[in-house]
């Protein structure tokens, strides 16, 4: 009798294994709860996106406009070292699932995800809680715009999705959702935040400035001014849009920042780095494998 | 009265005289060779005894009782106790099938008794084999069970799949070894060690093992000592390898006429291309013809340091290999338990050089009684030392290395490698040169320790505690070097380790009892299961000297790093299963499991797993006995039951991830996706950071469960001569674990895990044996088995309707094989004009020699609308075929080994053995380009060679499947079992000599143009072998 008593008595301790031992915590990752609690650092890995290049999609997009506008040459060992570069240039076989295009338009909306991600959290915070919080948020709404502004003139047509929108709901929009005039309008707007925003000078030399800001708004009017119809012909010149990019040049001109002697001192290392003439540069910073890659400033 | 009262006591008497306990005492021999059969096991109705080493054995026995002496392998005998005290008793070899007992997952059950469908592996097969991964051993010998493997030294690279594609998660069995599950390489364990291997394929039998044992489990038994035996053995193994057929690549003059036909056939011929010049003219039919190659005497024609070659490189890169295989071990047991100790040492080349696999293992099993018996502790105790050089990957850089270039510069100690324009790729000789110091340790312990105690008779309360635990070593030294442009002046040094640690507790009641025509078997059971990982690594750079006793961390000056983490999963279970058998003829058995996991979604983290089964032995039923009496074994079986499947599931399956990802990864490979920025300009230094979602989370993410039917049946006729079992299952994986691609717009971290397809195996699995007597002195035993299953996704939520291939709009992979491949149809190459201005327009691909695509939807354009279901690498059967002749001391073995007809996907390879330019381009080729299409060679199927890829054929098209169906001569083995007389010279019980030889013949398809079609892209190579060895026991 005993021995069953014993084994009802092992079997009891058994039994009553918690269920919460198997709530086991990963190792080496964060939780939302945690993340949350460092708005900077979803900020800062947004901003990280912008030296996240690549020479099978690079940022500059040399592939994409200069090759094919005959500014530049693919070049290589021959024609198939990277070929679909050079199918581009004598355009044939651009197919919608080539790598250099498709895994071009994932890179921009990764970009955006991580501004996204950054603007949810940082929205949620109060300025008591985040003193920083306003000209945090016109930092990424202009880099949001910088990844649309690119965009838009790769694709024209690109579905709009802001930090608002559930990400479940993202198979829904579709890149017509806008018009070509209204998706100018977005970059612009988020721009114009910037615009209002932003301290005239960045301690950090990484964040954008009014004036980066307010040159970057000026592009996107120069391109607002240029109303297209469906056939993408231009059917109007907008003169107030016009006037506008005028008066943010003039702005831009009157600020601290001023031309190079030497147009090819902006693309000197050294102490020509971010020069009088750099409103707003990528900063690239060496990695720890030192054959990866040399200082490289991106102008845009 | 009284008469009566002296009759009684008169017959009293006499029956006490007449059953008088008296001592016998006999010998058990081997009918075969008549030599003594140490620790066979003579049972008298109360006691049982195992013969000693010379096959004595002496209990005592009343007249007229019945002794059983039993002995593996050998067919049961019964004696009747006469009136002799010594008794000597022959035992012929063969195994009544239902006699054999047979471990099957926290119990033990007569295999007569089995309803599950359960395959006993015959080690005698297979322990002779140069495989030190017993699994490999099993390829072709189980039916049902694929074995994929390679052909590296280490035999860890071995896939197996039972019973069709279990999962997309992978199909790896649970292996059970002495009740401690693991997932883990076998090749670290001796094989020699093993007594028994068991392979449960059904639901039936797996269940028990609940949410590890969708893919089947496969449970080991290592040896232990016999009662009242001591013995030693000893074996000694050597073999040769060498690898059979290799890739036939461009020598130095085939690559530049095959970069100068390509040209040609674009219209423009090359007149040089980087150190090669071409002399070419027009033949009469005003075709470009390649008159002369001219070649420099140095392939670096300015510093003349690299004499131009004709480099062979798969000769350099590979070797004929030795490999040996020592092993010794000693057994002891007595009637209160015993011991066994084992140690091996094998030491197995590569036949690409400088790989290497060195294994050295001990082990310890005992146990012992004690209280009289009741209760019995012991423990399955084993340590070992691997040590490994891989394979660097060098079997492609050995096709695309240029054969102009030599291996070493005029000097003969430098490298040779690439020069000017030539592609940047290394020279594969250097490759493994560097890397032959890199080699691993890793140390495995492995074992259990349990106490089982008899609470009241049939009752036993089991606990064990089990541990597989591992630990990793590995110093990488890169040095540096100069070879050809190519340079690294940088040396690093990388050490990384890692440890995998496996806490198993299980704790069973076990209750076995006979009444009447009854049989119950019962257990139940508690086990937990807690899974560790960590891994840390530091490299450094700038080393003063390259020596192998100098480059250690500490040594370097230059660039630190470091990585490391860590990973924890756990289980919990409670389990139990009743097994009954009435009448030894009717059988039923039911099994629940209920698993919680720390890997899935609060909603779901437990799931219940239940079983049953039944059988009918229709032997023993009188209708049979006394009509069939050819009939010596039938019985029908079926199964049904759940199981599930948890591997290759991350450990965080269903939570929201952030992580920080300071570097972003090199980006000279892949797009980088650092946090990291340097927002202060500062060019250098330490950079703020932060953090990029990974992973959302799902609460609802469950287990894949796997529910199968089984129909069996066993049999055999003529007294066993003929024997078999037939199974039929069918098999539906539900709710199978992915994380699909998403939308690109949702950006990063949009993975998540989610329950998805859910696919059906349906099969058919055949064992058929033949064995007996030639003139009467050849005995022989043939065995056949076939597996065939057909597979088919039968269900595909919203979530996944696109992951596995289709057109993304109206076609999807529902209703078809997993892992179908969708794609064009190459209806041959264009011929003449005429084929080429009535087709279909390929964009601006179409030309003569080029392939031509069929326009299946009839829209005169060929693009993505005309792709269809063109690949099923399920293949449409496998089989094996053993055959097993004896005569006097000679034994001969031959294995065949076959897969039936199997699409295999051929691109990585026939990429570049059939194309110049739609994979990298400017590497070395095979030397399929010089049998191309061109206007001089205009039946040839090859595809015109060309420099850009401009009909964009490096689509996924039919030119790419090939039929990968093929039979192997595993292996061939004759053996020789020395006379006693001499044996015995050496004090020896036994001693057997064999040689044998293994892969030495394939037979494969015509289609197939590759060189092996188990390994038909970059695996390694299966080497063909000869091998001797001995065994030897004392």
């Amino acid at each position: 009798m005993k021995k069953i008593f014993l084994i009802i008595a092992v079997s009891a301790v058994l039994l009553s294994c918690k269920k919460s031992w198997l709530d086991v915590s990963p190792k080496g990752t964060l939780s939302e709860a945690q993340v949350a609690e460092n708005p900077d650092g979803l900020v800062n890995a947004a901003y990280a996106y912008l030296g996240n290049d690549h020479y099978t999609t690079p940022w500059s997009l040399w592939p994409y406009g200069n090759v094919r506008s005959g500014d530049a040459y693919k070049g290589g060992r021959d024609e198939a070292d990277i070929q679909q570069f050079h199918f581009g240039e004598i355009f044939i076989n651009q197919r919608s699932d080539l790598g250099t295009l498709d895994g071009m338009w994932f890179q921009f909306y990764v970009a955006i995800s991580r501004v996204n991600s950054a603007l949810a959290n940082l929205n949620a915070k109060t300025d008591t809680e985040f003193p920083a919080k306003k000209q945090r948020i016109a930092e990424m709404r202009f880099l949001r715009a910088h990844w649309y502004f690119n965009l838009k003139i790769m694709w024209k047509y690109v579905p709009y999705i802001d930090e608002n929108v559930n990400s479940n709901d993202y198979g829904n929009i579709s890149n017509r959702e806008l018009t070509n005039d209204q998706l100018w309008e977005k970059i612009a707007t988020d721009l114009q935040f910037a615009v209002d925003n932003l301290p005239a000078s960045q301690t950090q030399i990484g964040r954008p400035s009014k004036i980066a800001a307010q040159a970057y708004l000026a592009k996107t009017k120069l391109y607002q001014a240029y109303e297209q119809d469906e056939q993408h012909n231009v059917t109007k010149i907008n003169a107030d849009k016009l006037n506008q990019v005028v008066t943010l040049c003039d702005a831009v001109i009157a600020s601290s920042y001023s031309l190079e002697p030497d147009f090819a001192n902006n693309f000197i290392n050294g102490s020509y780095e971010n020069g009088r003439e750099s409103i707003f540069a990528v900063q690239f910073s060496k990695v720890m494998e030192p054959c990866l890659a040399d200082l490289i400033m991106e102008m845009y | 009265m009284r008469r009566l009262l002296f009759l009684v006591s008169f017959f009293l008497l006499a029956t006490i005289a007449n059953a008088q306990q008296r001592t016998i005492s006999g010998t058990v021999t081997n009918k075969t060779d008549n030599l003594p059969l140490a620790g066979a096991t003579v049972t008298s109705p109360k006691l049982s005894v195992a013969t000693n080493a010379d096959g004595k054995f002496s209990l005592s026995a009343n007249t007229g009782e019945t002794l059983t002496i039993t002995y593996i392998g050998m067919r049961t005998q019964s004696v009747k106790v006469g009136n002799e005290s010594e008794i000597t008793i022959q035992m012929e070899p063969g195994v009544v099938e239902g006699d054999q007992v047979v471990v099957v997952g926290y119990q033990t059950q007569r295999k007569a008794d089995l309803t599950g469908a359960v395959t006993v592996v015959d080690m005698d097969d297979i322990n002779k084999l140069p495989n030190n991964n017993p699994i490999q051993a099993l390829q072709g010998r189980i039916p049902g069970m694929i074995v994929y493997t390679d052909g590296s030294p280490s035999g860890s690279n071995v896939n197996v799949q039972i019973r069709g594609v279990g999962s997309i998660n992978g199909n790896a069995p649970l292996y059970v070894i002495d009740g401690v599950a693991t997932f883990s390489g076998m090749h670290e364990l001796n094989p020699n060690d093993i007594e028994s291997i068991q392979v449960l394929k059904d639901a039936a039998a797996a269940t028990i093992y609940g949410a590890r044992a969708a893919s089947g489990v496969i449970i080991i038994t290592t040896k232990k000592a016999k009662r009242g035996v001591t013995s030693v053995t000893a074996n000694a193994r050597g073999s040769y390898s060498w690898y059979g057929t290799k890739m036939q690549v461009l020598d130095a003059e085939g690559y530049g006429r095959a970069v100068w036909q390509a040209s040609a056939n674009d219209g423009s011929p090359l007149s040089k291309y980087l150190i090669y010049k071409f002399d070419y003219g027009r033949d009469a039919n005003n075709n470009y013809t390649l008159n002369r190659i001219l070649l420099p005497e140095f392939v670096d024609t300015t510093t003349r340091t690299m004499r131009t070659a004709n480099t062979n490189w798969f000769n350099e890169i590979s070797q004929p290999a030795y490999s040996q295989n020592y092993d010794v071990s000693l057994s002891r047991g007595t009637d209160k338990g015993g011991s066994v100790f084992s140690l091996d040492y094998l030491h197995n080349q590569g036949i690409v050089r400088t790989t290497d696999f060195k294994r050295m293992t001990a082990r310890i099993n005992s146990d012992y009684k004690l209280i009289n018996d009741k209760l019995w502790i012991g423990e399955n105790f084993s340590v070992s030392r691997t040590q490994e050089v891989q394979d660097p990957g060098v079997l492609n850089p050995a096709l695309q290395a240029l054969p102009v270039i030599p291996v070493h510069t005029i000097d003969g100690i430098g490298w040779g490698g690439p020069f000017g324009g030539m592609n940047d790729r290394q020279n594969p000789a250097r490759i493994i040169a560097d890397n032959k110091q890199n080699h691993y340790t890793f140390i495995r312990l492995f074992g259990n320790a349990f106490a089982d105690l008899e609470i009241f008779k049939n009752l036993h309360a089991r606990t064990s505690v089990g541990l597989d635990y591992g630990n990793f070593d590995k110093r990488d030294m890169q040095l540096s070097y100069v070879s050809g442009y190519l340079n690294n002046p940088d040396n690093k040094v990388t050490m990384s380790h890692f440890t995998t640690s496996q806490v198993i507790w299980t704790n069973t009641l076990n209750y076995k009892s006979d009444w009447l025509k009854h049989s119950l078997d019962a257990i139940a059971g508690h086990e937990i299961v807690k899974y560790n990982g960590m891994d840390f690594g530091a490299s450094r750079m700038g080393f003063a000297s390259e020596h192998i006793d100098y480059m250690y961390l500490n040594a370097g000056t230059g660039l630190k790093d470091n990585y490391g983490g860590a990973s924890e999963t756990r289980l919990m279970s409670y389990f139990g299963k009743v097994n009954y058998v009435f009448d030894r003829r009717y059988l039923a058995s039911a099994t629940l499991r209920y698993d919680g996991s720390s890997r899935f979604g609060k909603n779901n983290q437990f799931a219940l797993f239940p079983a049953f089964s039944v059988g009918w032995r229709l032997n023993n039923e009188d209708f049979i006995k006394d009509n069939f009496d050819f009939i010596s074994d039938l019985k029908f079986r079926y199964g049904w039951g759940v199981t599930g499947n948890q591997e290759n599931i991350d450990a965080t399956a269903n939570r929201t991830l952030y992580a920080t990802n300071y570097s972003g990864g090199d980006p000279t490979w892949r797009t980088p996706d650092g946090t990291a920025y340097d927002l202060n300009g500062m060019g250098s230094g330490t950079l703020p950071s932060g953090f990029q979602l990974i992973q959302r989370s799902n609460d609802d993410v469950r287990w894949e469960s796997m529910t199968q039917s089984n129909f069996g049946i066993d049999f055999g006729f003529l007294n066993q001569k003929i024997y078999g079992s037939a199974d039929y299952f069918v098999k539906t994986t539900s709710d199978m674990l992915v994380r699909p691609a998403y939308i690109g717009v949702i950006g990063e971290g949009g993975y998540r895990w989610v329950n998805g397809a859910s696919m059906k195996n349906k099969g058919f699995e055949l064992l058929i044996g033949y064995k007996g007597l030639i003139a009467s002195t050849v005995n022989f035993d043939v065995t056949a088995n076939l597996g065939t299953y057909r597979n088919k996704v039968i269900s595909l939520p919203e979530s996944v309707v696109n992951t596995y291939g289709g057109n993304g709009t109206t076609d999807n992979i529902l209703g078809r094989p997993w892992g179908s491949g969708y794609g064009y149809v190459a209806d041959g190459l264009f011929r003449n004009a005429d084929e080429v201005a009535n087709s279909a327009e390929q964009g601006a691909g179409k030309g003569l020699g080029r392939i031509r695509y069929k326009d299946l939807n009839g829209d005169g354009t060929i693009d993505q609308k005309d792709r269809t279901w063109i690949f099923n690498p399920n293949p449409a059967y496998t089989y094996g075929l053993n055959i097993n002749l004896g005569y006097k001391g000679f034994d001969f073995m031959v294995f065949l080994q076959g897969v039936g007809p199997v699409d295999l996907n051929v691109y990585d390879v026939k990429s570049m053995t059939d194309f110049w330019s739609i994979n990298e381009t400017g590497s070395n080729k095979g030397t399929r380009l010089l049998e191309a299409w061109s206007s001089a060679n205009t039946s040839s199927s090859i595809p015109a060679l060309t420099l850009t890829d401009r009909n964009n054929e490096t689509r996924f098209s039919t030119y790419f499947i090939e039929n990968g169906a093929y039979m192997k001569l595993r292996n061939i083995q004759l053996g020789y079992t020395l006379p006693s007389k001499i044996s015995s010279k050496i004090s020896a019980k036994s001693l057997n000599v064999y040689v044998s030889g293994q892969n030495l013949f394939t037979i494969k398809s015509k289609n197939f143009t590759g060189v092996d079609p188990e390994t038909p892209a970059w695996g390694y190579p299966i080497p063909s072998m000869a091998t001797a060895g001995v065994r030897l026991t004392f």
